[in-house]
């Protein structure tokens, strides 16, 4: 039994156009109830004029006027670079001090705060023993309600690479261990491939912009993933190591501490996506709260004013840029998640409103291979979105404001005038809901 | 702090029911701390003048008609049970998908009112896992009594099964549950009988050595854990008996002299009708255990709410144990009060004050009338509510399916 939800006086950010419609209507429609895969979907996003929703309405309908006040429907957010299992402080040794089955409860419980915190799409930059599969798996068949997960296993990195000291990561060497590794993880039903090109913060040795793949290896993961259909995410901190991976076929670049002008304009013209993380050179006192080793803290804050040039220059030069944060995506800092951070941060290099939101939404569904699904308010697509008092396409800062968060036509949650139900909760009843690293498991 | 009361209900006390009761619940605001110190606060009969008076903020529940008992124990379940189990052994589900399984499936016997469960083998640390999950509220589930994997011998029943422990020898066996037992878990759960064989007479096989049975109850029993063991058949129950197991399981086909050793020793019987295959004798061993004292407690051996004539697998074993001839009174305590003294549960005192609140609201009488449990109307875990359909209760939060999917469906769904 079909059954639509009105959205009346609405103001829709729908991820296709370039300026909002003022004054919209927003429909979508249940198919069934609780069969899988979940076939509802949005049927209008338009203007009110000239839509004619009494003559679409049936009995059983649900109507919500919100010309009360003023309120944007958009496309739910993306995180395309997190790992649901972090903790700090990182330790100067590699140990898997949670186990699979614990870490695999700690994964679940931060995918259920980041789909409370408005996040229903999480691209997985890097999870050990194919948890994240497990829980992509738990998504699609309906087992539990999570966000949707776009996955690749493990981080890939060369031996005593990036995040060595990290479990997420597994240690390679040579152009044909690195096609192992990718192969490995398509076989286990990857999206994509994510390797560790260069240095970073999270190990002491290395320099930030330190190449730690030779071109044979980047190109023989590069050809494999391609090969099979799937982008290659690499994790690249210098301005060089970038270039040599537009040129080798990386497909994202992750972080970008250093990026001159003319690698901004390489990777426009190559048609790579570029995940800043800003979050991550900006997130000091969030880390000294944690107790990270001085080395971490120190090695992003001289990088910080530099990475925020080089975003700049990226956004100068109109690389699709997308949101990932590195933190958990519902992680607390400066009174909100750091998703929605993310999105002030990208805001704050030059990158205006509109084309913020369009980062956490159709860039990155983009990115993930899934803008056919999801990531615009368009007729037959998912229904993942959600509802923000204020304008965010005026202004970033009104993300802050989200009133519902809806994945697949199914409310996770409620506070609009007509329209309540409670937070998501797996927990017992008056039990927080949220606190990311802060919650020690 | 604000309090819930039930007012004039009928209260399941251990030995009787308390006609015409109230039952206060006292919560402590979490406040953004990982604990929960809510607990029952007083209990009485209505107008015994010791009731407190309610206060702005507390919710107070007139369940007349209703009966209030504590939340069932189900002590053999299989959480990680699911669709197409092949016939060999193979990890078809991966740790990970096990464990979001394994949470579903003990978030589904939650909902359904059982509030305590053990694991009657668990295999990769899975129990503990969803146990630490829930001491540490990082999700809500109910109390889980860990075991770790189940000990087999080699080839023993079920070896096909992915998880069980195999070992031959005292020593074998000691060293697998002595390092299972570090990890921190609370029970342990033997197999120790197969197939019956007809040159044995129709007496299962048995697998284990009673050296080995000496090996692993004596290690349980130094740490204080239950141990308790699937055996049936004369022999082997009776070995296992004069050993001091804990516990039998799902066997059947001992004698009434042996039954007359398991009630002087305190050994537990527990049938696990629905799962039984030979249900005839599963019901003579009950009359034969309940005749010679021998203390009842309910488990499934399934998922507790693995769906099956028209309730669920916990609520239906209570009938199968009411048809094999114990009263609603004696099939409640096997569900509640003896169930959570073998698993050694916080719960075990039932309802009374300072306990943690884990309690079931059921229109009518169960006690005299077992179907009426089939039609629970409140579930409360930690003194907070999973579920409410008492009128007042406003919407209850305790979710992890997605809205209009339902939370049920054992293995006929995963």
């Amino acid at each position: 039994m079909p059954k639509k939800t009105f959205m009346l006086h609405v103001r829709i950010v729908d991820g296709v156009h370039d300026r909002a419609i003022e004054d919209g209507a927003f429909v979508i429609q249940r198919v069934h109830t609780d069969k899988i895969p979940i076939e509802d979907h949005i049927v209008y996003a338009g203007p009110m004029a000239g839509y004619d929703w009494q003559a679409q309405k049936s009995e059983g309908d649900v109507v919500l006027d919100l010309s009360g006040g003023t309120y944007t429907v958009m496309p739910g957010l993306f995180n395309v670079h997190a790992h649901l299992d972090l903790r700090h402080p990182y330790k100067p040794y590699r140990f898997d001090e949670f186990g699979t089955a614990y870490r695999t409860m700690i994964i679940y419980r931060r995918a259920v705060e980041a789909l409370n915190a408005g996040v229903t799409t999480i691209r997985s930059t890097g999870l050990p023993d194919e948890i994240d599969y497990a829980v992509k798996k738990a998504a699609e068949n309906g087992l539990l309600q999570l966000p949707r997960m776009v996955v690749c296993g493990r981080l890939n990195i060369a031996v005593g690479g990036h995040a060595w000291n990290n479990y997420i990561s597994q240690q390679f060497n040579g152009a044909e261990e690195f096609r192992m590794a990718a192969r490995s993880e398509l076989a286990r039903g990857a999206d994509f491939i994510k390797i560790g090109l260069t240095g970073g913060a999270a190990s002491a040795h290395e320099g930030m912009a330190d190449k730690q793949m030779t071109d044979e290896e980047i190109l023989a993961v590069t050809q494999t993933a391609h090969n099979a259909g799937k982008k290659v995410a690499a994790h690249l901190g210098g301005d060089r190591a970038i270039q040599d991976a537009v040129r080798l076929g990386v497909d994202s670049v992750e972080h970008a501490y250093t990026l001159s002008e003319s690698t901004a304009r390489a990777l426009k013209e190559a048609g790579a996506y570029l995940v800043p993380t800003l979050s991550v050179t900006n997130c000091s006192d969030y880390l000294r709260g944690h107790g990270s080793p001085d080395f971490q803290v120190r090695k992003l804050e001289e990088a910080a004013a530099e990475h925020r040039r080089s975003i700049a220059r990226a956004v100068q030069a109109g690389v699709k840029i997308c949101v990932g944060t590195d933190l958990l995506p519902s992680d607390p800092i400066d009174g909100t998640v750091a998703t929605i951070r993310e999105v002030e941060l990208l805001n704050q290099v030059g990158l205006p409103p509109m084309e913020a939101l369009k980062a956490a939404t159709v860039n990155s569904a983009e990115l993930c291979d899934v803008d056919h699904i999801t990531g615009t308010l368009e007729p037959g697509k998912a229904g993942d979105f959600i509802v923000v008092e204020g304008k965010p396409d005026c202004s970033v800062s009104d993300l802050r404001n989200i009133r519902q968060v809806v994945r697949s036509c199914r409310l996770v949650w409620s506070d609009l005038p007509g329209l309540k139900l409670r937070r998501m909760q797996v927990t017992p009843d008056g039990m927080e809901m949220d606190g990311g690293t802060y919650r020690k498991w | 702090m604000s309090k819930t009361f039930f007012c004039h209900g009928r209260l399941l006390q251990d030995g009787g029911v308390l006609e015409d009761a109230y039952v206060v619940l006292n919560h402590v605001p979490s406040e953004g701390r990982l604990e929960l110190r809510d607990s029952v606060e007083a209990v009485g009969t209505m107008g015994d003048g010791r009731m407190p008076a309610p206060g702005e903020g507390d919710q107070v529940f007139d369940v007349t008609g209703c009966t209030l008992l504590p939340g069932l124990v189900d002590v053999n379940t299989r959480l990680d049970l699911h669709k197409d189990t092949p016939p060999y052994t193979y990890d078809e589900l991966g740790v990970p998908y096990r464990t979001l399984i394994s949470f579903r499936h003990a978030s589904e016997a939650l909902w359904e009112g059982v509030t305590t469960l053990r694991t009657a083998g668990m295999p990769d640390g899975i129990d503990l896992a969803l146990s630490q999950s829930y001491a540490k509220y990082l999700a809500q589930g109910p109390e889980l009594v860990t075991s770790g994997p189940q000990y087999i011998a080699h080839g023993g029943l079920e070896h096909n099964v992915y998880g069980k422990k195999q070992c031959s020898g005292p020593d074998a066996f000691r060293g697998a549950a002595r390092y299972e037992n570090s990890k921190g878990t609370r029970s342990m759960h033997l197999g120790v009988t197969g197939r019956p064989v007809a040159r044995l007479g129709g007496e299962p096989e048995l697998q284990m050595t009673g050296e080995e049975m000496d090996a692993l109850i004596c290690l349980g029993h130094a740490s204080g854990k239950a141990v308790s063991a699937r055996a049936g058949g004369e022999r082997a129950v009776r070995m296992l008996a004069e050993r001091g197991i804990d516990s039998i399981e799902q066997g059947t086909g001992f004698s009434a002299g042996t039954a007359r050793l398991m009630a002087e020793k305190g050994v537990r019987y527990v049938p696990c009708l629905c799962a039984a295959e030979d249900r005839g004798a599963a019901f003579a061993a009950v009359r034969t255990a309940r005749e010679n004292g021998v203390t009842i407690c309910m488990g499934t051996a399934l998922l507790p709410s693995e769906p099956m004539e028209g309730t669920v697998a916990a609520i239906r074993e209570l009938e199968l144990l009411v048809q094999a001839g114990l009263t609603p009174l004696e099939a409640l305590n096997a569900a509640t009060f003896a169930g959570a003294a073998l698993c050694g549960s916080a719960a075990a005192k039932g309802i009374v004050p300072g306990a943690p609140g884990d309690l079931l609201v059921v229109p009518g009488k169960p006690d005299e009338d077992i179907a009426a449990m089939r039609s629970i109307a409140a579930v409360y875990r930690h003194g907070r509510p999973v579920r409410s359909s008492l009128p007042g209760a406003g919407v209850v939060p305790f979710q992890v399916t997605t809205v209009l999917f339902p939370l049920a469906g054992g293995t006929q769904k995963f």
